[in-house]
């Protein structure tokens, strides 16, 4: 389909005049199966496709997507285009499109994700089923595998493209009050072990009895992988040079200072193929290995290209991969450092309260543990709780091994000092 | 159509139990402008059909977007071989389908200004003098506007026998001015809400004539004080804030597929379990939630859902009590329904429909009562205007909100404008909590265009309303 969509992209370019444009192919195959307390409730495969063309005339622009391939249709659609960026008004921070580059094709398609069939989602969904009702339980979860094809050019001579599989498989397990949720997002299938899965689905399950009552404090929290994740993706949303130029975020004037705790190391990586690594972002701007927190120091903010050389920056892609810096501690380690604490599974409905001090709110879900004296005493409600990332980072007190925690991340076990937890869930 | 009655006819040849198309076309426009320059004006088109076969307690979905007879016939083989495996899986927990009869209907939103046919420019000017004003003010660092047009045309063949042709538009303008000082940054938004209307509906907003006050509130809302530590308090609630709350704690709970455990894995489940049905205290006694998938200007109206069912009225609460839910014909008969209220709803053609709140609002009070009327019975307490951080658990019970906008409470009277504040309770405390609400005079709709539910992930539409409530004794604060 991708090389049907290249030919299309022939067409248009002989058929636009403007100053300058990009054009983006997308192509995306998807097989989603959906199953929900022992039953499948949705199944759905289809293959879509689109053309996304920005054409610029002087830094006037208008875009467009196309997704139907008749020349009629692409004219209308190229037509329209040239309307839009002809009445609109100007970008002064327009900055022409990308060039030829050389980069890596960095391998992120795997053919046994890629041959997946419908058939191969139901064995596996069959497995978590019979699982759960071993227990006389309830499962819910997800199964996906998407192949993706993206090619991008532009008039300045970019040409460059990305071909991707992804693999995703996630269970909640669920018995009255009892509940507690796995999942994988993979690049390659060899990653994928459904019966590592499965056990570690019912280790978390067994462990989980009666949610006790327990009230709101600041306590030692030792977070597991996802919940690190949650919380630390979160905050590189609003990692952002112009924002913290313009005095909006906590980022503010913090480059080369030590923003973060001593212990907290973060990069984006092109170095490791476990996870996703693509050479160029949707534009063409080349993505490097950066390091945004180093022994606790703020290294570097994203930095759009424009407004980089407005302010005589050097552009800084996002962060395309997160990988933050583990330790050799176990969980069974970090409940023997602290007198008392939580083990959290993973977060939910993770939402900014202030931008400026870059405070966020979410809450615990699947799952949460007490400890006490090293060892896991019983399981508590859910807590909703208030923290600033970097000020957490602070209170680190160990960190566990790295794990591959899904297509963009690899992150360790973190445990954190007085967690701040401001409510919990009573009914 | 022909290349539908194809569809339903192999289907049918093939054995289905039912099976639909779904042939949409989405043009969506979106323009977006910060300080002064025009980041992006983006007209998107999609066009393609969804076909869904049901067979032996097992629904199959495939879509496709090429318009042939071949490919039509590969996608209904498609959707029915998934439903077949899939039925493997469910032979002991089958899915069942409430009936429906067959409509042959039309329904077209009411639009007097097509926003497609306005020119560029138009909108432009607009947006880019909103910029003007809000930057005429030093403290305000960053100024952005937008406004999304949609249209969604939607024929939907079944094999009971519907065919129905759906014509569907939104608009959806907003700004917001952010003020910025040495200490802090804070922001102020002009935000409406979606409503299915044309461009007049834009030209009716007076959005130019509100910049100033946005702005000047935005540099108030800067200089502001916090309120110092937590602490149980009155609040004044407007329409356009209540909107996100009750679509988080009554829309989100009383949607039947997370009551039934469908979204364990991924949105949630539900505290309002069908046991509660007819006799769970909801909130109190003056609460009544109607559903209205016929509201005018509702972004959930549409003549019918994507089951095929006419739109239709009911109260999810009634005096305060949980009286009925949001339903499919897929979840209906879970709690013996026999009939569903038409909630299955999909985004786009590649999208297979699933169970969406439906336009929800709180009836006004019925009461002469005015929103002076509710502060004046407030010693102290917060009023809060407009949508901040919202945030709640997987089971919708325990919630936490900001907003937009917030004034002190006093000895009944509105004294001074403050900032970072928000408020946290649980379900059944906050809606047992309502004292009074203001009359009909004051009630008001907020239309929601972007309510994320699904995997993969959809963005579904619905509008809520209220008139201005007051709730005793929540807990609130300022954040740290």
């Amino acid at each position: 389909m991708i090389n049907k969509l290249k030919t299309t992209i022939d067409f248009i370019k002989k058929n636009i005049d403007a100053d300058d444009y990009a054009i983006e192919a997308r192509v995306k195959d998807s097989l989603d199966t959906r199953f929900a307390q022992n039953r499948i409730t949705q199944n759905m495969s289809g293959v879509k496709f689109s053309i996304d063309v920005t054409l610029y005339y002087g830094s006037k622009s208008g875009s467009v997507s196309i997704d139907q391939l008749d020349e009629y249709f692409i004219l209308e659609r190229l037509a329209n285009a040239k309307t839009i960026a002809l009445h609109t008004s100007e970008d002064k921070e327009y900055i022409p499109s990308e060039g030829a580059k050389e980069f890596l094709d960095y391998n992120n398609f795997d053919q046994e994700i890629a041959d997946l069939t419908v058939e191969d989602h139901l064995v596996i969904i069959k497995r978590c089923v019979d699982n759960a009702l071993e227990q006389d339980a309830v499962v819910s979860g997800m199964v996906s595998r998407h192949i993706i094809n993206s090619f991008l050019t532009t008039k300045n001579g970019f040409i460059g493209e990305n071909n991707y599989t992804i693999f995703e498989h996630s269970m909640t397990i669920k018995k009255d009050e009892r509940e507690t949720r796995v999942s994988r997002s993979v690049i390659r299938k060899k990653l994928h072990d459904i019966e590592a899965m499965l056990a570690e689905l019912n280790t978390n399950f067994q462990a989980i009895d009666k949610a006790n009552e327990m009230l709101p404090c600041k306590i030692p929290v030792i977070l597991r992988p996802q919940a690190v994740i949650d919380i630390f993706s979160f905050m590189s949303w609003f990692m952002d040079r112009r924002g913290a130029d313009l005095g909006m975020t906590p980022f503010s004037n913090q480059i080369g200072k030590h923003f973060f705790g001593k212990d907290f190391d973060m990069c984006s990586t092109l170095d490791d193929d476990r996870i996703m690594r693509q050479a160029f972002d949707g534009s063409g701007l080349l993505n490097q290995n950066t390091e945004w927190a180093k022994d606790g120091v703020l290294m570097n903010l994203p930095t759009g290209k424009s407004y980089a050389q407005q302010h005589d920056l050097k552009y800084v892609n996002q962060p395309f991969n997160i990988v933050i810096a583990g330790g050799d501690k176990s969980e069974e380690d970090m409940m023997k450092m602290v007198d008392e604490g939580l083990i959290i599974n993973r977060f939910w409905y993770i939402r900014v309260i202030d931008g400026k001090s870059g405070e966020l709110t979410g809450l615990t879900r699947d799952g949460v543990l007490y400890f006490k004296n090293g060892k896991v005493e019983k399981s508590v409600n859910n807590f909703r709780w208030n923290e600033i990332p970097h000020d957490m980072t602070r209170r680190i007190l160990a960190l566990g091994k790295q794990v591959v925690n899904d297509t963009h991340s690899i992150i360790p076990t973190m445990l954190i000092k007085d967690f701040t937890l401001v409510d919990n869930t009573r009914f | 159509m022909e290349l539908g009655k194809i569809a339903i006819d192999y289907a049918r040849s093939l054995g289905a139990d039912f099976a639909d198309i779904r042939i949409q076309r989405t043009k969506r426009e979106f323009i977006f402008v910060r300080d002064l320059n025009v980041k992006r004006f983006n007209n998107d088109d999609s066009y393609g059909y969804g076909i869904r076969v049901f067979k032996n307690g097992a629904w199959g979905f495939a879509h496709n977007k090429i318009f042939t007879k071949d490919a039509i016939i590969d996608t209904v083989k498609s959707a029915f071989n998934i439903a077949l495996a899939s039925s493997e899986i469910n032979k002991n927990f089958k899915l069942q389908l409430t009936p429906e009869r067959g409509y042959i209907d039309t329904y077209k939103t009411p639009v007097c200004i097509d926003p497609f046919s306005v020119s560029p420019k138009e909108k432009i000017d607009m947006l880019l003098e909103i910029n003007r004003t809000l930057l005429s003010y030093n403290d305000i660092k960053q100024a952005r506007a937008m406004v999304i047009s949609q249209n969604d045309h939607k024929i939907l063949i079944n094999s009971d026998g519907s065919h129905l042709n759906i014509d569907t538009t939104y608009v959806y303008p907003s700004y917001t001015a952010v003020a910025v000082n040495s200490e802090d940054s804070q922001s102020r938004s002009f935000n409406p809400g979606a409503t299915a209307a044309g461009w007049e509906h834009v030209l009716d907003l007076r959005m130019l004539e509100n910049a100033d006050r946005v702005a000047r509130e935005a540099i108030m809302k800067l200089n502001a004080d916090s309120l110092p530590g937590d602490k149980r308090r009155d609040l004044v609630l407007n329409p356009d804030h209540l909107a996100l709350t009750m679509h988080e704690s009554v829309g989100h709970p009383t949607e039947l597929d997370r009551v039934l455990g469908w979204e364990a894995d991924f949105a949630g489940i539900s505290f309002a379990t069908p046991e509660k049905l007819k006799n769970y205290q909801y909130g109190a006694k003056i609460v009544n939630f109607t559903a209205n998938n016929k509201l005018a200007g509702g972004m959930a109206t549409a003549g019918y859902d994507d089951d095929g069912v006419p739109n239709q009225e009911w109260q999810i609460i009634k005096d305060g009590i949980l009286n009925e839910y949001g339903t499919t014909r897929d979840t209906a008969s879970f709690i013996g329904q026999t009939l569903s209220r038409g909630c299955n709803r999909a985004t786009n053609y590649y999208d297979m429909p699933i169970n969406r709140i439906p336009n929800l609002y709180m009836e006004p009070g019925k009461e002469e009562c005015s929103p002076n009327d509710l502060i004046s019975a407030v010693d102290e307490g917060v009023m809060i205007e407009g949508q901040g951080s919202f945030s709640i658990d997987q089971h919708r019970i325990n919630f936490q909100f900001g907003g937009d906008m917030f004034w002190e409470i006093k000895n009944g009277k509105r004294t001074r404008p403050l900032k970072k504040i928000l408020y946290r309770s649980n379900n059944p405390e906050f809606w047992n909590s309502v004292e009074a609400i203001a009359d009909k005079r004051f009630w008001k709709s907020w239309g929601v265009n972007n309510c994320g539910k699904g995997q993969p992930g959809q963005t579904g539409r619905m509008t809520h309303g209220a008139s201005p409530t007051l709730f005793r004794n929540i807990m609130v604060g300022g954040s740290k």
